[in-house]
This record gives structure tokens, C-alpha cells and sequence, in this order.
């Protein structure tokens, strides 16, 4: 095929990172000692999707770490072997090398083939270990790639366990383990339970039909069973990504995604309709009449079992015929229609349409033509497949007497399918680029300002000016805002986008550092603005680190302080007025008082036993100070917590401490929503206008006279509540000419900014909105008490201030008016 | 802006020719580089920001960017200051950042090779003219070619925080 599979690469990657994402986090959820089926089959998808893409892309290695991957999940969800802890672990690297491998592919650092021969190994090792346990209780022998075999001989068997046999499940065993003892022996699916499902098995080696037969008939139910010869080498089951999946005899679950056609191989292929392992939601309309078979290549009866197979078998047309449609595994949504008369299909080759491997919705189509339909090499759909593997049998061979049950239009769905994104259409989400919704925030800002602007105009204009011209202005001013908030929406995310990596960093730290720890996340779904989720994960990884490190104390030590032996971390978001409100809480030891303070002489800061709890918690924010008595590669080394907090601070936002030894220690990071908007409320001075970040404002009150003091006749301050407040002249700080002088025509803004308050005396309120905040340092340069400016509705520019400093300087005043 | 556009053509065929915009302040005409040119508008709706120097006049919202206006006529002394709806800003990409000067008009588009641009005389220590790539000569004007990047870059321009730091 022509088509340069490059421009799907990046959708590839995507697609893919997002798997291991979602691989990650359902494998630290999972129980290891009751695994979810639910959650292990996710898992399972997930891997196998990854599997699927990587090959149809060409990227082999990821192929290849993914198959030893899935192989062992696959059985891990069969049941065949039961999980264990050591095997999440082993794919959560396995995970990580695939992260590695994507981030190779996509121009980063090439992973050494040993480090991804380690991993396949120790999967491997995982699944033989257990392999071995498994088959001591169950199965004489269960080898996992089939593509290891060179077995040039063999049969493909499949039938289904009679009841009797099924009850008394020593018969099975029995039974395989006699076939083990004949060749090598492989299972493909087996039923668990008392419920009659449909076994496949095969069996490599040189074995008379007969024996085999004989064996059958005393598990089996008569004629429910099937003997195929295995033409070929079965093909190497990694190797076998294309639209169908056509291994001679060997249709396997490792083998199939996606659109399969045919099972073209199977000398003997038998009208059969089979559903098989419990839950095959298959309408089946043609059934084929069992026929009897006497040699190898004799039709097989059909099987359809009972169970969960919610199957609608209807009469065929002409029994003689052979349509199979075998719905394998699971959970295979296939709708096969009637396949109407083939009433020259004597050759008794047919073949089946297989759908295979778990979730494919397949629709099969009919196919009306009888007789000669040529057909099976162009069942494909999707143009991006690779070629289907083994070859071995030109499906057409078969295929020309066949009712040829083709074309299947199997639709995919769409998350799990590792086939086809252009199939994904359907998804509800589509991509686009940051520096695309950026622009189109840009244009909004820029088209509600001039919608300001003209109704700005109009309004001016008075009598002069039409109602409809007015009405319709207002109408859009209505429109322009919701355009502007459903804009601003897109940039929002979830904060689970930074949350869902936690569960793994405490999962590894804890134990590294050998302490259990459960990590207890709420508020996930709050949203905030994607830059700050970008930038908000290192402080926020740092913190808990810092918690399971400093906080959590060792199960020893707990049970001595009489504490459970696991410590818990809470990490929970919230929307709380203007601001986004995280918090980080272990219930560990807490900080240690003493200790902090004694750092803090000993590195020479000004530390007093008279500081409150917060300024001296405080002092764990200082460059290079560290209590932990040893320095561990987790944490120690004195860097970081500063740095916490500088980052968060040029977000906009605040950390805080609280701490009670024995107790645990609670840190609140307090972000604004967004980057790029605020609330703000516009106050005047003289001519100016100036905008207040309204998170910051407490009140706004006018004084009276006699509220106003002053302190060695320099600073001034303002009793409010019974509190005195140092005053800041906004017009004195600014240089402004202002249209009040006396405090008791002004308005005094009483601000709260890093927990100390002060009053800015104004002329007066103007309004108050949100803004669009813009840089004043991209063409200009920082200045003093303003930290940005943006536009308002008549297109002006407006500054920003900057509560914090303004309260600093107010707190300077106080301090040298009192001295 | 067309009408600065035209040029005057006399050394098309000049390779080395450059382009350059033409204003003047008070009596001097200036000539700087018109790739540094973005556009052209007229002085309007400058908000003031507290404690800048004086002839920092604040900052326009040009487009939703926000530009700071130097008003040159104050910077270079010139004695008659007023603002009026013919004032012009030209708005310069230097150092890429965006930031517009006040003049008392703009003149042309003219072509000079460096040939024409003769070197100034050297004036006493006190003026600064690092700035000033030359004097050019043309149709009897003379003009002060000007390197109009160093100029808004100089530390006394007080438009950049590193600047502002040093100072």
C-alpha cells in the first residue's frame, strides 16, 4: 500500500501514550490478590492496542515487548495463572521501556536492546514460573507463543466439554494431559466452569486422527467437536497484524485484529457456526446442518453451545453448505447475516467467518452471490493494514466454491481497536494544537473588546442612535461574553491530568523507602487552566514526596506512636472562591518545631522561639534547608522546597503550612484559575484606571475622618473592625494627580495579601470585571506595584496592581513611621 | 502607508541600497532603517504608568499587545511639545519586542547607498553618538542616519528590566 504511514505517526504516539497512561493506572488500582476481570481485560486492550498500532506502524521493537507483555496478561485474565505482585511490577517497567521506546521513536534517547531483553525476560520468566504452577493443577502443558513451535505436523482441536465431563473436571484434565503426553500441547481457550464453552486446542506432533477422535468422543459432545490438520507452520503469532487474520488453522486470539475474513486453510473447514467462550453475542442466521465426518476433510458439525452464547441460530437454506461464522472469544458483538444459499458449495469448503478477539463489532454482510465468489483477498476495509500474515494459504483456493461469507465490514470501536484512526471518527474528541486555541483566545479577547468599543459608541450617541442598532449590539455583547467564557473552556483540563501520576510515584517511593503509604486523591475533576497543569505538577510531585519521605513515618514507628501502620496521603482540589485550592496532608509525624529552628541558626537566618508556628514553618522555604538527618536519593538535599515555592509563587499563586507534630502536615497551594484572566475590580485615581485582582480584596469601605490615625505623624493607618491597617495612597505611590485628597471623599480598599493586610485609598470604585491579562515585561519592563495590564472594553490600557507589593510597601511605611 | 512607500528611486540599481524611513524632530531629520518599522499610527489613548521617566509616555494597546511609547521629541530636548491628532507614532520591532516613538512627522522613504552615509564628526564627549551611523546628504537635507536599535537599547532609554537593573 502507498499510503505514507508517517502522518499517522503522531496520532500513533498519542494514541499509544495515552494507553500506557491509562495501563498505568488501572494496574495501580488493581487488588493483586482479587483482580477486577473488568480491569485486566482493560488492561489487556490496552497493551494489545499498543501492540496493534505499533505493528501496523512498523515500530517492531515496541511489537515485540508488547506480545510478551499481552501474552502474560492474556492468561493472567484467562485465569490461567493468578496474579501476583512482583507481576505489576514487571509491568509497570515494562510500561515505562514502552514510554522509552515511544519517546525513541519520537527522536529521544535509543533504549539499549538489553534493557528491553531484560524486561521480556523477566515477563517471561513470570509467565514459564507460573506456567509450570499452572499446569501442575490444571493443564499438562500450556506454552504461551505458539509462534515457537516448528512443529510441522499437528491438529487444531476444538469442541466442546460435555456436561458429564464438565462436572467431573478430572475428565478434562485427564484427557490433556493424554493428549499432552501424544505432542505438545497448546491451549488456546478453554471454558472455566460449569458452563459447556467451546475448548480450543493444538496439538503440535504426529498424531493419528483416530486416537484423537476416540479421546474426543469421551469428553465431547458428539459431533460438537472439530479436528484440523495445521497445514503450516503456524504463523509467528507477533508478526500477524494485517486486517484479517488468516493463519491457516490457526485462528488465535494472538494473532486476529481487526477484520478477519477467513480461517481459508482448514482442509476439513465445516459449516460451522460457532460462539465461542461464554459471551459471543452473535446472531447467527445460517446454520449449517451438521454433517458428519468420517476423514480429515470432512465438513464438521457446527457448534453452538448453550451457555452464554446468546446466539439466534436460524435454518439454512441448503444444509449441504458450509458458511461457518465463528465468533470467538468473548465478547464478539457479531451480526452475521444469512448467507443465503450456496447450493453448489459441495466441495465442503467453506469458510467460516472469523470474528475474532474480544470486542469486535463486527457486521458481517451478506453476501448473496452463490457459488463463485471469488473473494477473499479484498475483505479489507481500512487501506492501512499491513499485509495479513501467513500467506501460506491463498485464500482464494478456498474461497471460489464458497458462499464466501466476506467483506466483513467489522466496525471497530473505537478506543480499544488498535487498527484503524481513521475508523475513530466517531470519537468524541478530537486534537489540536495549543498555539490554535491560543490564537482563537486572542481573536475573542480582540472581538469583545471591539464589541465594547461600538457599544461604547452607540451608547454615546444617545437619541441619535436606533434601538434596533442598540438592541442588537447588546444582543451581541451577549453572544461575544458566552463566546469568550465557551473559548476560555477549551484550555481548561482536569486536574486528574496531574493527579493520575501520583498513584505511581507513591506506589514506587513507599516502596523504596519500605513505609506503606495509601495515597486518597478527591476533587479530580476540577478543572484549571492547561498551563498551569503543566507547570503545577513539579511543585505538587516535590510536596509529596516531601510528605512520604519527611512525613509518613516507618510502620515501626507508627505502632510505637500508636498509629495504624499505614500512613495515608490526601491530596485533594477544589475551586474555592477565584482560586483553585490543592492540598497535600499526610497524617505523619508533622514538623518537628525544634529542629527547624535549630537548622535555621545554624544557617544563620533569623530564627527567635517567640516565631508563630507559621513564620517558622516558613523557614522550610528557605534555599538549602533541609532537617532530614540523612540525605536519600528521594530527598535531603536541601533543594526543592524553595524552589516549590518560587514556582508557585510565578503562577500567581501562595503555598501554605500547617503542622501538628504527631499529628501529620497539611500544605495548601493556592493557584488562580487561569494564567491568562482575572477577576478584577477597576478602581479610578484621577484620570487613571487601575485593576485590583478581586482575590485579594477583603472590603471596601469609606472612611470617616476620624478613622484615619497617623503614627509618628508618617505613616497612617485606618482602624477597620478594630484592627489597625497601614494605609497606601495609590495616588502618592503612582505619582498621579488624583480628583480627592481627603480620605473621607476616597474609597479605602482594604486588601489581604500573604496573610497581612493594608488599605488602598482610591477616588473611587469603578466596576468590576474579568480581564484578559496581559504582559507588561514582553515590550516593556517590569514596574513597581503593577504586575500586568490588560485592555479594557473602550480598548485603553488598564495596569494591573500588584496587591502583594503594594502590601509590602504599606508594611515598609508602617515600619519606618514607627521607628 | 503607501505614501511613504514611493521612494524616490534614484539608485534602484544600486545593490547595496537599503531603505530608510525618514522623520524629523523639530529642525533635524532622522533616517532609520525601515525593516525596523512596523507600521504607522497616530498618538491616541496613552496610558500613563507611574514613575516611568518623562518621556516614557506610557502604553498603547496596539492590537491586544501592549507598547510602550517613548515620546523622542522629549528625549532629544526638542522644545515644542504638543499632542495633537496629527501627532505620529511609528511603531519599531527592535530587539523583538514592539515598542513606538513619538515625532513631530514622518517625511519619506528614501534609498541610500553607504557611500552617501559619511561618517559624523566627532562631537565632544558629552553627546552620545553611538547611535548615529553617519550623516547622509540628500536633495541639500541632511539626514541623521541612526541606528535606531542601539538607540532604544541604550540604558538611558530605561525600556528593558536588565537596563533598569544596571541603573
Amino acid at each position: 500500500m502507498a499510503i505514507d504511514m508517517s502522518q499517522f505517526y503522531q496520532v500513533f504516539f498519542e494514541e499509544s501514550a495515552e494507553h500506557l497512561a491509562e495501563m498505568e493506572s488501572l494496574l495501580l488500582g488493581l487488588d493483586v490478590g482479587a483482580p477486577e476481570d473488568e480491569d485486566l481485560n482493560a488492561i489487556f486492550r490496552a497493551a494489545h492496542s499498543i501492540k496493534g498500532s505499533s505493528g501496523t506502524f512498523g515500530f517492531t521493537d515496541l511489537t515485540a515487548v508488547t506480545h510478551v507483555l499481552e501474552t502474560l496478561l492474556d492468561r493472567l485474565r484467562k485465569h490461567e495463572i493468578g496474579l501476583r505482585p512482583e507481576m505489576v511490577d514487571a509491568f509497570l517497567e515494562a510500561g515505562d521501556l514502552l514510554k522509552l521506546l515511544l519517546a525513541a521513536h519520537q527522536g529521544g534517547e535509543a533504549v539499549s536492546a538489553e534493557a528491553q531483553e531484560a524486561i521480556c525476560e523477566k515477563l517471561r520468566q513470570l509467565s514459564r514460573d507460573e506456567g509450570a504452577e499452572a499446569v501442575a493443577a490444571v493443564v499438562p502443558e500450556t506454552v504461551v507463543a505458539p509462534a515457537e513451535s516448528g512443529v510441522d505436523g499437528g491438529w487444531e482441536i476444538e469442541f466442546v466439554p460435555t456436561p458429564a465431563s464438565l462436572a467431573v473436571p478430572e475428565t478434562l484434565e485427564n484427557f490433556l494431559e493424554d493428549l499432552g503426553r501424544q505432542g505438545r500441547l497448546e491451549v488456546l481457550s478453554r471454558s472455566s466452569g460449569p458452563v459447556p464453552s467451546l475448548w480450543q486446542l493444538r496439538l503440535y506432533g504426529q498424531v493419528a486422527r483416530e486416537a484423537l477422535a476416540d479421546s474426543l468422543d469421551f469428553v465431547a459432545e458428539t459431533d460438537a467437536w472439530r479436528l484440523s490438520p495445521l497445514a503450516a507452520p503456524a504463523a509467528a503469532a507477533d508478526e500477524a497484524f494485517g486486517l484479517f487474520d488468516d493463519a491457516p488453522g490457526a485462528p488465535q486470539d494472538e494473532t486476529a485484529y481487526g477484520f478477519f475474513g477467513d480461517a481459508p486453510g482448514l482442509a476439513p473447514a465445516a459449516p460451522a457456526a460457532m460462539a465461542e467462550e461464554g459471551d459471543g453475542y452473535g446472531f447467527f442466521d445460517p446454520l449449517p446442518e451438521p454433517v458428519a465426518a468420517e476423514d480429515a476433510l470432512a465438513p464438521i458439525p457446527a457448534v453452538a453451545e448453550e451457555g452464554e452464547g446468546y446466539g439466534f441460530f436460524a435454518p439454512l437454506p441448503d444444509p449441504a453448505a458450509a458458511p461457518a461464522a465463528v465468533a470467538e472469544e468473548g465478547d464478539g458483538y457479531g451480526f452475521f447475516e444469512p448467507l443465503p444459499a450456496n447450493a453448489g458449495a459441495a466441495a465442503g469448503v467453506a469458510e467460516p467467518p472469523v470474528l475474532e478477539e474480544g470486542e469486535g463489532y463486527g457486521f458481517f454482510v451478506p453476501l448473496p452471490q452463490a457459488g463463485t465468489m471469488p473473494a477473499v483477498s479484498e475483505p479489507a476495509p481500512a487501506p492501512l493494514a499491513s499485509p495479513p500474515a501467513a500467506p501460506a494459504v491463498a485464500p482464494t483456493s478456498v474461497a471460489a466454491a464458497a458462499p464466501a461469507p466476506l467483506a466483513p465490514a467489522a466496525e471497530a470501536r473505537v478506543e480499544s481497536r488498535p487498527k484503524a484512526p481513521p475508523v475513530a471518527a466517531g470519537d468524541s474528541s478530537i486534537r489540536v494544537g495549543v498555539e490554535k486555541v491560543d490564537q482563537l483566545i486572542n481573536l475573542v479577547g480582540e472581538l469583545v473588546i471591539t464589541q465594547a468599543m461600538l457599544l461604547a459608541t452607540a451608547q454615546e450617541m444617545q437619541e441619535a442612535a436606533p434601538e434596533r442598532l442598540l438592541n442588537g449590539l447588546t444582543q451581541l455583547e451577549r453572544n461575544s461574553r458566552d463566546l469568550q467564557e465557551a473559548v476560555m473552556s477549551i484550555r481548561m483540563l482536569p486536574i486528574s491530568f496531574v493527579f493520575s501520576r501520583f498513584p505511581r510515584v507513591v506506589r514506587d517511593l513507599s516502596g523504596k523507602l519500605g513505609k506503606q503509604v495509601e495515597l486518597k486523591m478527591s476533587g479530580e475533576t476540577t478543572e484549571l487552566d492547561k498551563g498551569l497543569i503543566e507547570k503545577i505538577t513539579d511543585p505538587l510531585t516535590h510536596l509529596i514526596r516531601n510528605s512520604l519521605d519527611h512525613g509518613i513515618e516507618s510502620p515501626e514507628k507508627r505502632v510505637a506512636a500508636g498509629k495504624s501502620p499505614g500512613g495515608t496521603i490526601t491530596l485533594k482540589a477544589a475551586h474555592q472562591g477565584g482560586n483553585i485550592v490543592i492540598e497535600v496532608g499526610d497524617d505523619g509525624a508533622g514538623l518537628n518545631r525544634q529542629k527547624i529552628l535549630a537548622k535555621a541558626r545554624e544557617k544563620g537566618l533569623a530564627a527567635s522561639d517567640q516565631m508563630s508556628d507559621q513564620d517558622v514553618w516558613a523557614l522550610i522555604f528557605e534555599p538549602g534547608f533541609s532537617t532530614a538527618d540523612q540525605v536519600t536519593d528521594v530527598s535531603g538535599r536541601g533543594v526543592g522546597m524553595d524552589v516549590v515555592r518560587r514556582n508557585i509563587q510565578a503562577l500567581g499563586g501562595r503555598i501554605e503550612i500547617e503542622s501538628m507534630t504527631g499529628i501529620g502536615t497539611r500544605m495548601t497551594v493556592r493557584l488562580p484559575l487561569t494564567l491568562a484572566i482575572l477577576d478584577g475590580m477597576s478602581v479610578a485615581v484621577g484620570e487613571e484606571i487601575y485593576i485590583i485582582p478581586l482575590s485579594y480584596v477583603v472590603e471596601s469601605l469609606q472612611p470617616k475622618p476620624s478613622d484615619i490615625k497617623t503614627v509618628s505623624n508618617q505613616g497612617r493607618v485606618i482602624q477597620v473592625r478594630g484592627e489597625y491597617l497601614p494605609v497606601v495612597v495609590l495616588h502618592e505611590v503612582f505619582a498621579a494627580e488624583p480628583k480627592v485628597r481627603e480620605f473621607h471623599q476616597g474609597i479605602m480598599v482594604v486588601l489581604n495579601a500573604d496573610g497581612a493586610k493594608a488599605a488602598l485609598f482610591v477616588d473611587g470604585l469603578v466596576g468590576q470585571h474579568q480581564v484578559v491579562i496581559k504582559s507588561l515585561e514582553q515590550n516593556y519592563r517590569k514596574v513597581q506595584g503593577v504586575s500586568g495590564a490588560t485592555i479594557m472594553g473602550d480598548g485603553r490600557v488598564a495596569l494591573i496592581l500588584d496587591t502583594s507589593a503594594l502590601v509590602a510597601m504599606a508594611k515598609g511605611q508602617a515600619t519606618d513611621g514607627a521607628a | 502607508m503607501e505614501n511613504y512607500n514611493a521612494g524616490n528611486g534614484a539608485t534602484d540599481e544600486d545593490q547595496v541600497a537599503s531603505e530608510f524611513l525618514t522623520f524629523t524632530l523639530g529642525q533635524e531629520e532622522y533616517a532609520i532603517d525601515i525593516l525596523k518599522v512596523q507600521e504607522i499610527r497616530g498618538y491616541d489613548m496613552v496610558t500613563r504608568i507611574a514613575n516611568a521617566p518623562e518621556f516614557i509616555k506610557g502604553v498603547i494597546n496596539l492590537r491586544g499587545l501592549i507598547v510602550p511609547i517613548v515620546d523622542l521629541r522629549i528625549k532629544f530636548k526638542q522644545p515644542k511639545i504638543e499632542y495633537t491628532p496629527f501627532t505620529v507614532v511609528i511603531i519599531l520591532n527592535v530587539m523583538s519586542r514592539v515598542v513606538g516613538i513619538v515625532v513631530d512627522s514622518v517625511s519619506d522613504v528614501i534609498a541610500l547607498t553607504p557611500p552617501q552615509i559619511r561618517p559624523a564628526p566627532d562631537f565632544s564627549a558629552s553627546f552620545d553618538t553611538r547611535f548615529i551611523l553617519g550623516l547622509a546628504s540628500v536633495e541639500g537635507r541632511m539626514l541623521i542616519v541612526t541606528d535606531i536599535e542601539q538607540l532604544m537599547s541604550t540604558r538611558d532609554m530605561e525600556l528593558m528590566d536588565d537596563v533598569a537593573a544596571l541603573a
